[in-house]
């Protein structure tokens, strides 16, 4: 049985890593917009799926009452 | 000394008859031709080769699992070895080699709550300054206030990890 049990290093890298990702996705899209409020929902809509993924990817597999650290 | 009979044996050393014969048929005890024994090296042989606190073989190299057998002794050294296994784990609990799953994911779900609040307030405060700036300029902008958001949440959530994983690090911002 797998455990995805994460320490905190690991989320941060995780977060870090994935909004990174999408920062030099989004980046070439905003240099071609000038309108903020586009800016700002695209920017939104981004982070958005990008959180929603991480939050998924942390869930645990299976419930736990104990593990290792 | 002389060579004695089985049931003599016995008799002298406290013992059933059925269980000096056991013990020749397993060979612990030596016997003569005759089938006799003598005392002396009988008492030297079962001294050596008996577990004295029960008059059966001495168990060599004893494995530490429970055995398979139903009786009460066999329930009890089941128990004893369920018991020494709990108070070890108990142990690595306080120790903190072992940590509570539950409260690792109330803390984690508590940071991921924390860098969802953060970075879709971001979005508002980024759009004038990205507005107008070229992809590069616009990469780095955004890698320098995600490195900054993140940068505060691993400071928030030192309060709630630091319980639970005392070895944190803070983000490196350069």
């Amino acid at each position: 049985m797998r455990v995805n049990i994460h320490s905190e290093a690991e989320v941060n890298k995780l977060i870090e890593s994935r909004l990174l990702a999408v920062s030099a996705k989004i980046a070439p899209i905003l240099a071609t917009m000038s309108d903020p409020a586009e800016i700002e929902t695209l920017i939104k809509r981004e982070f958005e799926q990008a959180l929603d993924q991480i939050e998924v990817d942390l869930a645990p597999r299976k419930p736990l009452k104990l593990t290792k650290a | 000394m002389t060579p004695i009979s089985k049931a003599e044996y016995a008799r002298l050393r406290g013992l059933a008859r059925s269980t000096v014969s056991r013990q020749v048929a397993a060979g612990f005890i030596e016997v003569d031709a005759a089938g006799r024994i003598d005392p002396e090296v009988a008492d030297r042989a079962r001294k050596e080769r008996l577990d004295p606190s029960r008059g059966r073989p001495a168990e060599k190299n004893r494995k530490s699992e429970p055995r398979s057998g139903r009786g009460f002794a066999a329930a009890r050294e089941r128990r004893e070895i369920a018991l020494a296994g709990m108070a070890e784990f108990e142990l690595k609990v306080r120790r903190l080699e072992f940590v509570d799953a539950a409260e690792i994911e109330r803390e984690i779900a508590g940071i991921v709550l924390m860098a969802r609040n953060r970075f879709l307030s971001f979005p508002s405060k980024a759009a004038p300054v990205v507005a107008g700036l070229g992809i590069l300029a616009a990469q780095e902008f955004l890698k320098k206030e995600i490195d900054s958001i993140l940068t505060d949440l691993a400071d928030g959530a030192a309060g709630l990890v630091d319980n639970v994983k005392p070895t944190r690090k803070r983000r490196n911002t350069s």
